[in-house]
């Protein structure tokens, strides 16, 4: 078993070292991409995908809370820092930790900044102040030439597969970053959750029109649909306390999208320009529409003060019809309603289609980002490139038990050629060692939605399947609120075109930083008294020639130089 | 507290002599840690008047001398925020002091201890209790659909109020909760001060056939203008904090007229931007006005009352 394994280890790092370069099938060849790409770097020595001596890249890491660890383990060393110093012969060595959720990896990291100590030599960070921050700081370097040069086609053809990757990072003309190759293979910011037993009881079914909506959201008031004899249900729920667009849970794009327009962001209009949703005739509609909805008593009368955890708080108490929300929106808040209410359940269903068929519905844009010390070591550099080459063509490898070394033993362990999941197999407790996992466990966004496609048509998993699913930490499916992800994910596949990102992704500009806060207040404030009834739906105009005159014209051409510049 | 005038002659005398540096040695860790934890970081001031960059530090960051006070008071809507964090702060001080003042008063006169110390128990518990829970119950009670309080109204044949949602509620509103939440532990400093009365007051008074009314406004009360004369110079250093946590957790867009502060203000600029140096300012000018307004508290509180805090 164990020779077999070896052999096949052997093989495997023979396809991985020789992808890219064709003819090459020798092991013991030593493959010289770097030589033909630039004479001068000193290659490293790699023998059987392993560098000799082992090459060291520093960098700083997240300490996450849920994050399980067993056997003194930690997110500096554990089984997987050591199979790939190991197998690779990379040694991912970590400066220092920080929390994920209390802050204190960023304050570590500004206070490292500050005090002018010299930063890792790789940092990964998902949050978009922390990289504008790093990148602005001019200790980290134009990366355009070392991707192209080091990177393996499988990586690049994987960062390539996302749209518009490169956009948040390019300053000046340059590549400060490299885009993390994670996307959210169509999971939209939100899907509608209805309660099904409320449509069950009161014989209705999901709504297609918004005609069918407003006949739901009537029935989910009037109708007592909780049981209690009591007028205690309201039909729909968003949050509007800072903003309509993005939030957690509750987001309200949706319904301004019906009338063709997603408020506080920025897309490309007719012209190609971009152009703010906030000001769009569409809104005007949207709120007209939740005006009438108001008076007619479908939402909350204190929906001024609804943000995520309001409505978590209105959900848990079995009081709201409809919410738009994520793909985990059973899990949180629905696990908790359910704890109480045992019958309850929201299923995800489409988006009503709008007025003249029009459907749109603000996205997440999901980004994260590797940048490189300027003064990395060339060996540093080689080594980092390695270990994510690597891991993508692991990944690509097709072999289940490619990560094995790492993975076996706390995801599985193998019984009779074959792998165990159980808890309860599994000696010290099953760990999802994907965590663990620094940047990328290489997998394309491609193959990442081809798999989630299979666990959601619930098709038939291979090996391979398997082997990826436990190398990104995805689950089966088998549980009703596991389940549910999945359904969420094939009813927003379906509406994918309603989709709308974030079109600007540059730096904040100086106008933004001394307006944008006036501009939100002003559209917050103008936009809840129509909804309420304190002003005119007409006072939408003067709004919005307020907003163009306060900022938001210069605004405008600022993001449309940004967006000229990079399209 | 009232024997103040011996001292300075005793100090003076002290300082002279040898034995006076076993204290100065006790008080040096006092020193010390004052210094490295209150005045070295002061020094981060500075950043109010740069355009800080916490990857250049402060001692590189560009200076941009008044701008950032500049941009506070050039923005359209300052004049209303600040407006706003002085009304609902000077109101919620006055309050603040009536409510605790009055309880203490009355709280004294209850003879029967258990009686006594369970209510105290009682009133001191909001304290403790953060904003963000408060928040959430006040929000559930005032609700206009199924809120207690507007059930009861509706029972008394009344239309329902979103009072969080109207201007004309709002305020009042920030100022009850703020004065229920605090008025029980509030009212300690006082209940302390009520102990130290010389009782034999209390028995001449009633000797001369003085009531409880009686008592209270002649004995009572002047006993405790000294504390009051503390408690309202050092609240007046507050001013400019109207209560981040009870405003973020109750207000919004409905109300930005008459409940947008300072802080709440610095709370959506500083989401934007991360602006380190705008906030550093802010809380420079919130320092300064509140150390002015201290030293105009301790003036008048010695020309009015005759007394001497520090």
């Amino acid at each position: 078993m164990t020779m077999k394994t070896r052999v096949l280890t052997v093989a495997l790092a023979t396809v991985m070292l020789t992808i890219g370069v064709l003819g090459c099938s020798n092991t013991n060849n030593q493959v010289s991409e770097s030589d033909k790409i630039n004479k001068e770097t000193k290659k490293l020595n790699i023998v059987n995908g392993k560098i000799e001596p082992t090459a060291t890249f520093t960098t700083i890491r997240m300490d996450n809370p849920v994050v399980k660890f067993r056997d003194g383990e930690s997110i500096s060393d554990n089984t997987f820092t050591r199979w790939v110093e190991n197998k690779l012969g990379v040694k991912i060595k970590t400066l220092w930790t920080g929390g994920a959720t209390d802050g204190s990896f960023t304050t570590k990291m500004k206070l490292m900044l500050s005090s002018g100590e010299k930063m890792p030599d790789i940092v990964n960070v998902g949050d978009p102040n922390n990289f504008n921050l790093l990148m602005d700081s001019g200790k980290f370097m134009d990366v355009g030439d070392v991707f192209e040069k080091y990177a393996s086609p499988a990586y690049k053809a994987a960062v390539a597969e996302k749209e518009d990757a490169w956009l948040p990072f390019i300053r000046d003309g340059k590549k400060m970053a490299i885009p993390s190759a994670d996307e959210d293979f169509g999971q939209a910011q939100s899907v509608l959750w209805i309660r099904q037993d409320w449509l069950d009881k009161l014989n209705l079914k999901a709504p297609t029109t918004i005609g069918e909506l407003e006949t739901v959201m009537d029935a989910f008031v009037y109708q007592d649909p909780n049981g209690n004899g009591i007028k205690d249900t309201f039909a729909l729920d968003f949050a509007m306390k800072e903003r309509l667009s993005g939030a957690a849970i509750g987001d309200a794009s949706w319904i301004f999208g019906l009338f063709g327009a997603v408020p506080e962001r920025w897309y490309p209009g007719e012209d190609g320009k971009l152009q703010y949703g906030s000001t769009q005739p569409g809104v005007k509609q949207g709120l007209a529409k939740l005006n009438e909805w108001k008076s007619k008593g479908y939402i909350a009368s204190d929906i001024a003060l609804h943000d995520t955890n309001t409505i978590v708080q209105a959900v848990t108490s079995d009081k709201v019809g409809i919410v738009a929300a994520p793909a985990f929106f059973m899990g949180y808040p629905g696990s908790l309603l359910q704890a109480s209410h045992p019958n309850a359940l929201y299923v995800p269903y489409p988006l009503p289609v709008g007025v003249d068929g029009q459907n749109m519905r603000t996205n997440l844009n999901l980004v994260g980002a590797t940048l490189i010390n300027k003064d990395i070591s060339d060996e540093a550099l080689q080594a980092f490139f390695h270990y994510i080459n690597s891991m993508y063509e692991g990944s690509e490898s097709g072999d289940p038990f490619y990560f094995r070394g790492y993975q076996e033993g706390y995801d599985y362990i193998v019984k009779d050629g074959k792998i165990v999941t159980e808890e309860k197999e599994i000696p010290g407790g099953k760990i999802d060692t994907s965590v663990y996992v620094f940047i990328t466990s290489g997998v394309s966004p491609k193959r990442n939605k081809e798999l989630f496609d299979k666990i959601a048509n619930r098709e038939e998993l291979t090996d391979e399947d398997r082997a990826l699913m436990i190398s990104t930490g995805t689950n089966a499916g088998i549980t009703p609120i596991q389940r549910s992800v999945y359904d969420a994910y094939l009813v927003s596949k379906k509406q994918a075109s309603a989709n709308v990102k974030q079109y600007y992704m540059g730096p904040t500009t100086s106008t933004m930083s001394s307006r944008n806060e006036l501009l939100q207040k002003m559209q917050m404030e103008a936009f809840t008294k129509i909804i309420y009834g304190e002003a005119a739906v007409n006072t939408f105009d003067q709004f919005v020639e307020k907003w163009k005159s306060m900022g938001g014209d210069t605004i405008t051409s600022e993001v449309n130089e940004w967006y000229d510049s990079v399209k | 507290m009232g024997m103040n005038t011996a001292v300075p002659a005793k100090k003076m005398k002290l300082s002279r002599t040898k034995g006076s540096w076993g204290l100065y040695l006790m008080i040096l860790p006092a020193v010390v840690l004052t210094t490295i934890f209150v005045y070295v970081p002061m020094s981060g001031l500075l950043m109010a008047f740069q355009d800080y960059k916490p990857y250049l530090g402060i001692s590189k960051s560009p200076w941009v001398g008044l701008d950032q006070f500049k941009f506070l008071f050039e923005y359209p809507d300052s004049i209303q925020v600040i407006w706003n964090t002085l009304k609902i702060s000077f109101l919620k001080l006055v309050i603040g002091m009536i409510s605790t003042l009055g309880f203490a008063l009355l709280i004294n006169e209850v003879k029967h201890k258990f009686l006594r110390t369970s209510v105290q128990t009682f009133v001191f518990l909001p304290h403790f209790i953060s904003w963000v829970v408060l928040g959430g119950i006040f929000i559930q009670l005032l609700n206009p659909e199924y809120g207690l309080v507007n059930q009861l109204l509706q029972a008394l044949g009344q239309e329902p109020v979103f009072f969080l949602g109207s201007n004309h509620w709002f305020v009042p509103i920030v100022l009850l909760t703020d004065a229920w939440k605090e008025f029980g532990y509030g009212s300690i400093i006082y209940l302390a001060a009520l102990v130290g009365i010389n009782p034999a007051l209390y028995e001449a008074a009633q000797i001369d056939g003085a009531g409880k009314l009686k008592q209270m406004l002649n004995i009572t009360l002047p006993s405790l203008i000294p504390t009051i004369c503390v408690m309202l110079t050092i609240s007046l250093g507050g001013v400019l904090n109207a209560g981040f946590d009870q405003i973020f957790n109750l207000y919004n867009p409905l109300v930005y007229e008459s409940g947008d502060i300072i802080d709440t203000f610095v709370y959506r600029i500083g989401l934007i931007g991360g602006n380190y140096s705008f906030g550093t300012a802010i809380g420079l000018f919130k320092s300064v006005v509140g150390l002015i307004l201290i030293l105009v508290g301790y003036r008048i509180a010695y020309k009015v009352a005759g007394y001497k805090i520090f």
